[in-house]
């Protein structure tokens, strides 16, 4: 196999800079066989050929003297690196970088916790630390804290942070959470945000803006720096706890459940994200297609009853929750049933009716930070599944979520895919996320589901709506539609790349941000 | 005493069959592999995984719906072990979060293989190295619906090292299947160790 080469870089540069990171960080903690090691820096769940995307190296320093001295040999060269901190953003790319042969900057052995602060709240961590290693690590010490994590527990802090994650209790909004950070920067300068600038700081983790800019939002979904360290607020363990599910008849329930959320969400009556989720996704963790049907293309309506019938479950499925003291969670379950109850076939339940099913088991995991990994089990809905997330932002208006939820259907149905999706309340928004899945072995349901794929993103633009994150693949595309006023966002993007970054060796094309040597290539 | 890869390759100079039945030299591979620590997953829900676990003797995990729960007890196997084995007949999915958290102590996929039922037909497909892909993929034809036994059987003559994989396909009817798993099975080894 030809090792993979970063644009305009030989094998003898590539080899004579992997020559002196081994000397910085030790042989072992490079990694370059193609065949073996470096097929797990690849994206399983990539729509096109595996080698677009393929590194030609990886290497896991352990400290901020050890980046340093990589980027500083990088620099050198004008080798691209790709930064990933636990490495599991599947769906949107894996731990893979966005072109061939750029060498991956793994952080997994920066993992330390270096202080979780019980009484104001927070946590301070390496990008190596993953929600399983927070959460055991205030199991361990009895401390009264919860955590806030991704679906799948096994990614970590920072990178979920770092991608404008989302999670499901009522800190979900992990960016809205954060609290300072420190950044290497590519020539090598260490710059820490918010308080802790200030000499002997006390309150790192307590306050975000410090003086001055804020910045912190600039090294997220970006390519100015490398983080080294996060704060994060943790939401104190409360009182009581009542998760509940409302089950949903009707394909049209979207439109009124929606509207009937966005006042008891931003009044604060439910705590969390609501979500409302489609029947598919919520029957894909107990049963697979193949058990309901056989045929090809989406399935069909009559079917979709029958395993709603079977299952219990609605064509939509709502989740939320309601934290702390008895009789304030029993007043705001009041309003809750009552205002949802109006729903004609609207159906409340809770864990004494529903514990044992897997939806609704992981759900509740979730909405209080128990994490786990339950929700891989989706993918097996069809065998060999693997799939990218189309992530629109619509308004918390059922309008809005009707309309986005038709016109991702119809396209989804035309490419002869089913339609799995969410949609998840944030603080004045909906996150909609359409799980695109597809058989990973076949090539052929691949370059339909990519095909597919870039058509939604048109479409969502022409009607006006963006995604909030993306997969590798169409990071450009995606740029491309945030383009008010002659791409005025983009131009200021690349104007601080190419002061922060001038040799452009910080993951080049992140997000559709690219260095001034590669601009216009991408 | 033959061993594991001098089996493989006599094998399939020989006869492919041989591995189907429970032959003298097999017998001969299996004592000669037997100090490799083996750990075995397998989903609890299939029925032909539950076959395939029946059938191992090593130390085994039977997953559930959250495959998380089974990572601290890789993670353990991979790092007491080094020079150990991990293999299962499990989901997909659970093979995917598996093999990821695996990689971090330096153990790849030497061999995996998709079996598939749809309608009458049973579909494997077997990605293994260049020496072993035909012979397996035919080992399990030949084993027709008892190919969970076969796999359990035969899980420690299933290939090791560093090797270009290569995939084969085979297809068998079955009478009077109702069935509708989609199953991986797969060994992970430190190629480092080899
Ligand atoms: C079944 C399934 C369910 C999912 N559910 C969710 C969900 O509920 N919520 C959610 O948010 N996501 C979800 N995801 C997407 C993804 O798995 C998670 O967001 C995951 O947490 C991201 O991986 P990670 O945390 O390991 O980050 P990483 O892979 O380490 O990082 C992600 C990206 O952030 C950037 N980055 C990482 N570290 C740094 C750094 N130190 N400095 C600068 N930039 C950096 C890089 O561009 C990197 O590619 C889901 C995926 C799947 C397959």
């Amino acid at each position: 196999m030809t090792k993979p080469l970063p644009q305009g870089i030989t094998l003898g540069q590539l080899n004579a800079a992997v020559a002196e990171i081994e000397k910085v960080v030790g042989k072992d903690y490079v990694y370059l066989d193609d065949v073996k090691e470096l097929r797990s820096y690849r994206d399983p769940y990539n729509t096109t050929d595996d080698a677009d995307f393929a590194p030609s190296a990886a290497v896991a320093p352990q400290n901020v003297e050890q980046i340093q001295k990589i980027l500083a040999i990088v620099n050198n060269y004008k080798i691209p690196v790709w930064t990933i901190s636990t490495g599991k953003n599947f769906a949107y790319g894996g731990p893979a970088p966005r072109k061939p042969g750029y060498i991956v900057l793994d952080l997994k052995l920066m993992n330390k916790i270096l202080e979780v602060n019980e009484k104001h709240g927070y946590a301070i961590v390496e990008p190596g630390v993953s929600y399983y290693d927070l959460y055991n690590y205030i199991q361990e010490k009895g401390l009264k804290l919860w955590i806030d994590c991704a679906a799948p527990a096994w990614g970590g802090i920072v990178g979920n942070t770092s991608e404008h994650g989302a999670g499901y209790t009522p800190y979900g909004d992990h960016l809205l959470m954060q609290c300072g950070m420190q950044v290497v920067l590519a020539d090598g300068t260490i710059v820490e945000t918010g308080m802790d600038t200030t000499a002997n700081s006390k309150t790192g983790g307590l306050y975000k803006y410090g003086q001055g800019a804020a910045i912190d939002g600039l090294f997220t979904q970006s390519n100015f720096g490398v983080i080294t360290r996060m704060g994060i607020w943790l939401m104190p363990e409360p009182p009581g706890y009542t998760p509940f599910m409302i089950t949903l008849e009707n394909e049209h329930d979207l439109e009124t459940v929606t509207d009937l959320s966005l006042p008891l969400r931003v009044n604060q009556v439910i705590h969390n994200a609501p979500m409302t989720v489609d029947l598919l996704w919520e029957s894909a963790m107990s049963v697979s297609r193949s058990q309901y049907y056989t045929g090809k293309g989406p399935m069909p309506d009559s079917h979709r009853k029958k395993m709603a019938k079977d299952l219990d479950l609605g064509i939509w499925n709502y989740y939320g929750a309601v934290y702390g003291p008895g009789p304030m969670m029993k007043n705001n379950m009041d309003v809750i049933r009552d205002t949802f109850g109006s729903i004609p076939g609207a159906k409340f339940h809770y864990d004494d009716t529903r514990k044992g099913d897997p939806g609704w088991d992981y759900r509740v995991k979730l909405m209080k930070g128990t994490p786990n990994m339950t929700e891989f089990s989706l993918l097996n809905w069809i065998g060999g599944g693997g799939h990218i997330n189309f992530s629109p932002i619509s308004a918390a208006d059922g309008k809005s979520a009707m309309r986005q939820y038709e016109m991702i259907r119809k396209r989804s149905h035309e490419y002869g895919f089913d339609y799995i999706g969410e949609f998840l309340i944030g603080w004045r928004d909906q996150h909609h996320i359409f799980m695109l899945m597809f058989d990973r072995m076949s090539a052929e349901e691949k370059k339909r589901a990519h095909d597919l794929f870039a058509i939604l993103v048109d479409d969502a633009a022409a009607l006006g709506y963006g995604e909030y994150r993306t997969h590798l693949s169409f990071m450009d595309q995606i740029a491309g539609t945030f383009s008010w006023n002659d791409n005025a966002l983009w131009d200021t993007h690349h104007a601080l790349k190419d002061e922060l970054d001038p040799n452009g060796i910080l993951s080049p094309g992140k997000q559709g941000i690219w260095p001034k040597n590669l601009r216009g290539n991408s | 005493m033959l061993s594991r890869r001098t089996f493989i390759k006599s094998a399939l100079a020989t006869n492919v069959a041989l591995l189907a039945t429970p032959s003298q030299a097999l017998q001969h591979v299996l004592t000669g592999s037997e100090e490799i620590p083996l750990l075995v997953f397998a989903d609890e829900h299939s029925l032909n995984s539950k076959h395939f676990i029946s059938n191992v003797a090593e130390r085994k995990s039977n997953i559930d719906l959250d495959i998380g729960q089974h990572f601290e007890l890789l993670r353990e196997f991979c790092k007491e072990s080094p020079r150990g084995q991990v293999s299962g007949l499990t989901r997909d999915s659970d093979f995917f979060a598996l093999e990821q958290i695996a990689k971090d102590f330096g153990f790849y996929t030497q061999y995996s293989a998709t079996h598939h039922y749809s309608g009458n037909t049973l579909t494997h497909e077997v990605s293994s190295s260049k020496d072993s892909a035909e012979l397996i993929t035919s080992s399990l034809k030949n084993a027709k619906d008892q190919w969970p036994q076969w796999l359990a059987n035969h899980m420690r003559v299933l290939p090791r090292g560093n090797s270009q994989l290569v995939t084969k396909k085979t297809q068998i009817t079955l009478a009077n299947t109702d069935q509708h798993d989609f199953l991986v099975s797969w060994s992970l080894s430190s190629n480092k160790h080899i």
